[in-house]
């Protein structure tokens, strides 16, 4: 083991050398890109794109890079065997290579990521305060890499044609790379870059042990080649599917509900052809220029969303719509100001520390902390009781709910206030809403609360101005509370909209409501907003040949883990399971009957095929059971990784019949002897004399 | 005694018989007394880097012949006396055939019987002279 | 290297055929080696010899038949086996970064009955020291590194592919007299394939001979040129064309002579040779690589003549 180690670390180090100093200009090169344009994707340090595409890709080609240059420069035929021909066992091998390979892509990525993380974590480099937690996109993008060099292994050891499970096996890696970039949390994006490495590991190791045939590999190796081969295939369909989809023209005729700067409901609808229309609730077309030309957006009103919901959350997540553990915000968000001049210090919440954090521009340290006493030196922070974890950092004063109050901090002057300055129940949102002033072209703002059976509003120094008490009391169902000002502060419209917490499904049959109130709460104008017809994109033939080749041990797998969950009180999987055998129930039975039907097509096509390439009734039936769990994508993994015998026709009936069978099973003649030339020299050994 | 000679492997005559050729030349020659010990069967193997199965099949003919024989546990020698193993028919034969060659070569070469035999009485003469000075040794 | 007779055999190769897709490379094979042997495996390029050797070492799988070395089944070697078998894979395929030194070091720690002496001795034998960086090495050096690696265990069994390919005449030699020294103790076996003659007989007790994929001979070196006959028959004007029989390996007709090269020679092809009414008939002795070349090389008649007829 040890001469393994020393071998692989010699040849391979200078290898490892390069890449690790490859990533760290390129780590580097991207925590300090910094693009002001793009709104979108304001990335911190360790959260910038740039730099996280730097550790994903980086980290994946480094680890196949490490895996295919551990195999192929050996694999020139008789150098492996010679590699293979040692008193010890393929595993002790396979063993010493890994350790070494696994040692060997660790240095090559965790170094040049200390390094980075060392120049975050150290105040004076960045515009960005550093928490804990920034490093784990670049630590799930490491174990990624780790993942892309078992399938590297995998490739190379497995003995097949390139197309087939070979090429599959990097495919698998791809799945998880798409897994990884897409998940809400960190664990599962960890736990499933984890698993997906033990998977190819074995089946690296399965490769390893046999000189190619599948069958004689061990069974947890035979497992572990199906999940990678299915994985892959998985891989493969994704990236189809982003493909397919991406030259698809999405045909978009939808419509909305709008609110003009009057205070009045309109119905836009844009057509496929970008123009638009516009009707009133009753369907009249209103033939306005100021809704329909260039700069209409001027002349509509925008409400903002004071709450999503109102008592219980029916477990509902809002870090897995808004705040994935890859982007920036969810652990560092900074505070935009609306100010020409930007000022000499920059703000940001920490999420999970929950308080503010002040970076000077010029020096780039940090000057201040902003928490529940107010703004004072770094030192001894008071964090926020903010169960929901999330500030609004857009605008100023910022507003954080600080248990039953709310405090609004303005970073232009340093300045703190709370309000209500009385516990007066429980808060369920904050909002600094925004309106155009009538008089002056300027925008004005209001602070606005929700509570539990009104909102209340307040200027931007914390005094009270209206409190608007709810008019509809299905606050469980309507918990998404909207609100908009007249201008010039003449009124208000309040929109109650679904909570949060219901699937897209439902709320698309739920009815909105509108209301017109003054100053005073007393209600103008009542509307009620019906949901509008929303064509679907019709269903494609894509979507078709994806809905129906989904396998039904995950699809069922699925239903079933939903019911359990919502039994043992999982609310979100409760309402999922409840959402797909009630209002879903149609949807459901369709699809279910549909992949039963196509599982059990290609079920018996396995099974016919098997038995035509001769293979025993149990292995057949094995298979033709494994395709009926996994659909089509079973029967591919099927082909791709079962022995194919190989056929010839027998010299006798003329079938075809497998070259490694000594019988034929049509007819049951052997193989005969090699035809003799008449020209063979065959002596018996015991005439030779013995000296 | 050193018994090395140069083999030509690529030839048509086999190499055991190549030894054979050797050693009996050897001790026609006088570089092989009478009596005298042969190398050991691996020893010469090694040294004309041959199968020691080749050499001992060519020892073994010879003492088949009558020219070597051997002394168990010590080795194999050059027979004291020539043991006369062959018929009266079969010397006869081996020895008409190598007078064959012989006239072969004189008559390719235009020597006449009376020429042919005064080269034959010389070289006789040669050859006793060496045996016997190489015995008094 | 005596055998004694009914010793189990080193290596037993048993109706082997193995297939790469639908081609046949190895066609039911049956080969035993006994213990003490040396044996030479022949063949032209592509005919198997390499997957058969592939085979019984357990890196390739057989299509049908089984091979076993000592006894022990070639797809389930216990690891403890390979100690007791040398192989030298075709190529010399070294760790380029590797010394001399390095590369004894590695391959020490592997087998436990490593002898450091037999390993410096090749390697003197070789004149290569320790410092040498293996990239560096010539074909004919590479070679004997792989060599003294190969020996240093004291291997039982000796498996050499190809051993002299590309050596120059000196370190071909080296070999050989590696070789012989190898099989100082009676019960070390070698198995080698050659394409050197001259080399092979020197060296072997038997021989086998495969050709396609088939085992055309296996038998002593002495059994194989005896078997393999060349007459020249003259005649007083154009020879007729050579009869067609089992055994005629290749003719060739010119003005006045027809030279035949046969195998298993009959009293009845005697016969047949003589009901040709030759003038003459001779037999040439063959050198052993001329008669391998006919045994394996292309059947059928070759003609020259010189005054452009051809007889019907």
């Amino acid at each position: 083991m040890k001469a393994m180690l020393w071998k692989e670390l010699r040849e391979n180090f200078k290898w490892a050398l390069l890449a690790m100093i490859g990533l760290c200009l390129a780590e580097i090169y991207g925590l300090n890109y910094y693009d002001p344009l793009n709104y979108n994707n304001r990335g911190l340090t360790l959260c910038n794109p740039t730099f996280l595409m730097a550790t994903s890709f980086g980290c994946a080609i480094v680890g196949l890079l490490l895996g295919f240059l551990q195999i192929l420069p050996e694999q020139r035929r008789d150098q492996w065997a010679a590699l293979l021909h040692r008193p010890v066992s393929r595993d002790t091998i396979f063993r010493g290579k890994v350790v070494a390979g696994l040692g060997l892509y660790l240095v090559a990525t965790v170094v040049p990521f200390l390094i980075c993380v060392w120049l975050a974590a150290t105040p004076g480099h960045f515009l960005a305060p550093f928490v804990p937690s920034m490093v784990l996109p670049g630590v799930a993008d490491i174990g990624t890499g780790m993942v892309y060099y078992f399938a590297a292994l995998l490739v190379a050891l497995h003995r097949s044609s390139w197309f087939g499970a070979r090429t599959l096996a990097l495919f698998a890696a791809v799945y998880l790379s798409f897994f990884v970039t897409s998940a809400s949390y960190f664990s599962p994006a960890l736990a499933a870059a984890v698993l997906m490495a033990l998977v190819l590991f074995t089946a690296a190791w399965g490769a390893m042990r046999s000189n190619g045939p599948f069958h004689v590999r061990p069974w947890l190796a035979k497992v572990a080649l199906l999940a990678a081969v299915f994985y892959g295939l998985c891989g493969l369909g994704q990236v189809a599917h982003m493909l397919l989809k991406s030259n698809q023209q999405e045909d978009y005729t939808g419509s909305q509900y709008r609110i003009t700067s009057d205070g009045q409901p309109v119905i836009t609808t844009v057509n496929k052809d970008l123009t638009s229309k516009v009707t009133d609730l009753a369907g009249n077309i209103i033939n306005d220029e100021r809704y329909t030309g260039p700069r209409s957006y001027e002349n509509f009103l925008f409400l903002n969303e004071v709450c999503y919901l109102i008592g219980d959350s029916h477990g509902y997540d809002p870090v897995s719509l808004y705040y994935q553990y890859r982007q920036s915000e969810r652990h560092v968000a900074e505070v935009q100001i609306n100010s020409f001049i930007p000022l000499p210090v920059s703000w940001f919440y920490l999420q999970e520390k929950k308080y503010f954090v002040g970076i000077s521009r010029l020096n780039k340290q940090p000057v201040g902390i902003a928490d529940t006493a107010g703004f004072k030196p770094a030192q001894a922070p008071e964090p926020f009781a903010n169960l929901d974890g999330f500030a609004e950092t857009y605008g100023t004063p910022c507003l954080v709910r600080n248990g039953d109050t709310v405090l609004a901090f303005d970073f232009e002057h340093e300045q703190m206030f709370q309000l209500p300055s009385v516990d007066e129940g429980k808060v369920y949102g904050a909002q600094l809403i925004s309106f155009r002033n009538k008089d002056s072209s300027g925008y004005d703002q209001v602070i606005a609360l929700a509570f539990a059976h009104e909102l209340r509003i307040y200027d931007p120094k914390g005094n009270p101005l209206a409190t608007l008490s709810y008019h509809h009391d299905d606050t469980d169902h309507y918990g998404t509370i909207e609100l908009g000002v007249l201008g010039n502060q003449a009124g208000y419209l309040v929109e109650y909209e679904p909570s949060a917490w219901i699937g897209w499904g439902e709320r698309n049959r739920m009815t909105s409501y509108l209301e017109e109130v003054d100053a005073r709460g007393n209600v103008l104008h009542s509307y009620d907003l019906p949901p509008l017809p929303f064509e679907m994109t019709p269903r494609s033939w894509i979507d078709y040949i994806f809905d129906s080749t989904r396998s039904p041990a995950l699809w069922f797998g699925n239903l079933a883990y939903q019911k359990v969950g919502g039994q043992m009180g999982d609310k979100n999987l409760a309402d999922k399971d409840e959402a797909a055998f009630h209002e879903g129930w149609e949807n459901t039975k369709e699809i279910a009957t549909r992949l039963i039907l196509y599982s059990l097509f290609f079920a018996v096509i396995a099974l016919v095929w098997s038995r035509r390439m001769n293979f025993s009734w149990g292995r057949a039936w094995a298979w033709a059971g494994f395709v009926l769990a996994f659909n089509l994508a079973g029967l591919i993994t099927f082909r791709l990784v079962a022995d194919w015998p190989v056929r010839v026709r027998c010299p006798q009936c003329s079938q075809k019949r497998p070259v490694e069978e000594e019988r034929c099973p049509h007819c049951g003649a052997g193989w005969p002897a090699p035809a003799s030339r008449g020209t063979e020299i065959l002596d018996k050994k015991e005439e030779v004399a013995a000296v | 005694m050193s018994l090395v000679f140069s083999l030509s492997p690529a030839s048509d005559i086999p190499i055991y018989r190549q030894i054979i050729q050797h050693i009996r030349r050897a001790v026609v020659q006088g570089q092989l007394d009478l009596g005298e010990q042969l190398p050991a069967v691996r020893a010469l193997a090694e040294a004309l880097v041959v199968n020691p199965n080749t050499v001992a099949r060519a020892y073994q003919e010879l003492i088949r012949d009558g020219l070597l024989e051997s002394r168990s546990g010590i080795g194999v020698f050059v027979a004291e006396k020539m043991r006369q193993v062959f018929s009266e028919d079969e010397r006869g034969r081996r020895m008409a055939h190598a007078v064959e060659q012989l006239l072969y070569e004189a008559l390719l070469l235009d020597f006449s019987l009376p020429e042919v035999r005064t080269y034959l009485e010389s070289q006789w003469r040669t050859l006793q002279t060496q045996l016997t000075n190489r015995r008094k040794k | 290297m005596s055998e004694q007779p009914g010793a189990s055999p080193v290596i037993e190769i048993d109706h082997l055929t193995k297939y790469y897709g639908t081609r046949k490379i190895v066609s039911d094979i049956s080969l035993k080696i006994p213990r003490g042997t040396i044996y030479g495996f022949l063949g032209r390029n592509g005919m198997g010899k390499t997957t058969t050797i592939r085979i019984f070492l357990g890196f390739e799988d057989p299509t049908r038949g089984t091979a076993r070395v000592f006894g022990l089944d070639s797809r389930s070697f216990p690891p403890e086996a390979r100690a007791r078998i040398g192989y030298l894979p075709e190529g010399h395929h070294v760790y380029g970064w590797m010394t001399v030194k390095e590369c004894g070091q590695f391959q020490a720690s592997y087998f436990p009955a490593w002898n450091q002496d037999i390993f410096e001795t090749v390697l003197t034998h070789f004149r290569l020291t320790s410092k040498m960086k293996a990239g560096h090495l010539s074909r004919g050096q590479r070679a004997g590194l792989c060599l003294a690696l190969t020996l240093a265990p004291e291997p039982e069994l000796l498996v050499l592919d190809d051993p002299a390919l590309g050596l120059d005449p000196v370190a071909r030699r080296s070999l050989l007299q590696s070789m012989l020294y190898v099989t100082r103790k009676a019960d070390r076996t070698i198995f080698f394939s050659s394409h050197l003659l001259s080399d092979v007989e020197r060296v072997a007790d038997r021989i086998a001979v495969l050709d396609d994929g088939v085992l055309q001979a296996d038998c002593t070196v002495e059994t194989f040129r005896r078997q393999i006959r060349h007459f020249v028959l003259k005649f007083d004007n154009t020879p007729p064309a050579a009869p067609n029989f089992p055994g005629l390996l290749e003719s060739f007709r010119t003005d006045r002579e027809l030279a035949l090269t046969v195998v298993n020679v009959t009293p009845e092809i005697e016969n047949r040779l003589e009901a040709l009414a030759p003038v003459s008939i001779e037999p040439v002795d063959l050198t052993l690589e001329d008669a391998f070349i006919s045994y394996v090389g292309e059947r059928g008649e070759k003609t020259f003549f010189m005054n452009g007829k051809e007889a019907k």
